[in-house]
């Protein structure tokens, strides 16, 4: 009995925990290079990942590529958007469920996300740069 | 457990299958993306029936969607949204359009939808029928009232929309739309109306819907505030019951009786403050407006407000806490023009926990003490109009709800 008592208080504990805070290697925002965008201020690029804008340098529509969590996903929401993991999801899903906009890409793996973006005319997303970065444009973000 | 109660559970739940068990992932066919949506919840109450037949507990109480949309150039999208819902005696599983409409982007500052739109009321209207998107099961009833739910959901029309940068100013978005609203006859409109006297919704004819909401992102970073409109014209046709008629009859009351509208206006001040994992939230609004016939009309003059906090606690776990106030009259706050000065207002006090299982699945608990029987329907609460002095002015109710989003 005790011992199934210990294990409702650590389930408590885990379910209380905070959020993955684990460190990870600094953040790029990367493009696809038919956009011929090199250079974005902070306020697009909040503009481009949560919905609000369209288009992106030359290229007439933006499709969004994102990862499905992990500490680059956190990182990237947190310098860049202001927003938890959370919040961001379900602005995507408001704006789904609203039929205001087509919810991004999600992948698993940093690689799978570049060589999308590689691929993709207008697509944007955002790899940390232990990632290899072959056939994007990486963009630099004014502040 | 009578057998209709049956049919519409299982009905449900066979729907909330097929939507999980046939997508577990948004699914990407032939360049269509395809999502959707099953909530099943139930309602509890100690005395009286809310949001259907609460008091001797209800799983009338879901929601479903499915909904399907493409590119069709660079600028243009086109989709649909189908959605069933039952609560209590309204919905009852039947599957309407929610949305469907063809998006073109002519800039970020400007684009045009054509088609059936959501309908932008007060910060969260949109997707307020999608329990996934926010902590509570119910939004504060107060502002987000399903007594007239029909008036809310969508304008068959147009609407342009938008967002501006302003600089040190922070941002703007904005939407304005102009169509009609559809009331069914058996829904929440017409049950509106029913409840207020013996009479039967026979003929909606909404002649004009418009209405224009702002939001400003402000420079104070996650605080944006919103103001939106929403503003209806038209006529509803009535049946009055057979003994109603004999009484109302000899004093020129006809079968069918024709009740007009035409400065019936719903407006909602927003403001949302956003900092990490707290989300603070405050909205007031007005619905006003005269529905009018000799026998059968009423005015709208009601106020609502509510305050409302959320924190996220863990990646499971999400609490939240709200107030919400509703008035039937704004003049008479107090309550003394009704039988009992608690029939003028209902007041809310909610507490919720969510818990994200999955990101697929996410079950809710909530808890309610309210003051007030403002917005209870007497045709499911006989005493109010019965008995007004037999009453209970406290009571409480609860909520489950298990969702499943793709």
């Amino acid at each position: 009995m005790k011992k199934y008592r210990l294990s409702i208080v650590a389930a408590a504990f885990v379910a209380l925990a905070p959020g993955s805070a684990r460190a990870s290697a600094p953040v790029v925002v990367i493009a696809n290079p038919k956009a011929h965008v090199h250079t974005l201020d902070a306020r697009s690029v909040r503009s481009v990942f949560l919905g609000r804008a369209g288009r992106i340098g030359d290229a007439q529509r933006v499709v969004v590529a994102t990862l499905a969590g992990g500490a680059t996903h956190e990182r990237f929401l947190r310098e860049f958007l202001d927003q938890t993991p959370n919040q961001f999801s379900r602005r995507w899903l408001r704006l789904v469920f609203s039929g205001k906009a087509r919810k991004p890409r999600v992948f698993q793996s940093e690689a799978d996300l570049a060589a999308f973006v590689a691929q993709t005319p207008g697509a944007v997303g955002y790899v940390s740069t232990d990632t290899p970065l072959e056939g994007v444009t990486v963009v630099r973000v004014e502040r | 457990m009578s057998p209709r109660w049956i049919r519409r559970v299982s009905g449900g739940t066979a729907v909330a299958c097929v939507l999980v068990a046939a997508a577990p992932a948004a699914a990407d066919l032939q360049g269509f993306d395809i999502h959707g949506f099953a909530s099943q919840g139930f309602i509890g109450a100690d005395r009286y029936n809310y949001l259907g037949r609460s008091r001797e507990g209800s799983f009338e109480f879901s929601e479903y969607a499915l909904n399907f949309s493409t590119e069709l150039g660079p600028r243009l999208r086109v989709g649909v949204q189908l959605f069933a819902r039952d609560l209590g005696r309204l919905g009852n599983h039947r599957i309407d359009l929610d949305w469907a409409f063809g998006d073109y982007r002519v800039r970020d500052a400007l684009g045009v939808r054509v088609g059936r739109v959501k309908m932008p009321y007060g910060l969260y209207n949109e997707t307020a029928d999608f329990d996934a998107v926010r902590t509570s099961v119910l939004l504060p009833q107060s502002v987000y009232d399903l007594r007239l739910r029909d008036l809310l959901v969508a304008v068959n029309g147009a609407a342009a929309y938008g967002g501006v940068e302003a600089g040190r100013a922070g941002g703007f978005d904005y939407e304005a739309y102009v169509g009609t609203v559809a009331a069914e006859p058996d829904g929440s409109v017409a049950r509106f109306f029913a409840d207020s006297g013996p009479v039967t919704l026979r003929r909606s004819d909404n002649d004009a819907a418009w209405g224009a909401a702002l939001v400003w992102r402000t420079p104070l970073p996650g605080l944006r505030l919103g103001q939106t409109l929403n503003a209806y014209r038209g006529t509803m046709d009535f049946a009055l019951d057979p003994d109603v008629l004999a009484v109302l009859g000899p004093m020129g009351a006809q079968p069918v009786e024709t009740v007009t509208y035409d400065d019936v206006r719903f407006a909602v001040s927003s403001a949302e403050y956003t900092r990490g994992d707290l989300v603070l939230a405050a909205e007031y609004g007005t619905w006003r407006g005269n529905f009018r016939n000799p026998f059968v009309g009423t005015k709208l003059n009601w106020e609502k407000w509510y305050a409302q906090a959320s924190y996220r606690v863990s990646a499971l776990v999400e609490l939240g806490v709200y107030y919400a106030v509703h008035y039937d009259d704004r003049d008479d706050r107090e309550g003394r023009n009704v039988p009992v000065a608690f029939m003028a207002w209902q007041k809310d006090g909610a507490l919720s926990a969510r818990f994200d299982v999955t990101p697929s699945m996410i079950v809710k608990a909530e808890a309610h003490y309210v003051d007030g029987v403002a917005q209870l329907f007497s045709m499911e609460n006989p005493s109010i109009a019965a008995d007004p002095a037999s009453l209970d002015r406290y009571w409480w109710y609860v909520t489950t709800k298990v969702s499943f989003v793709f």
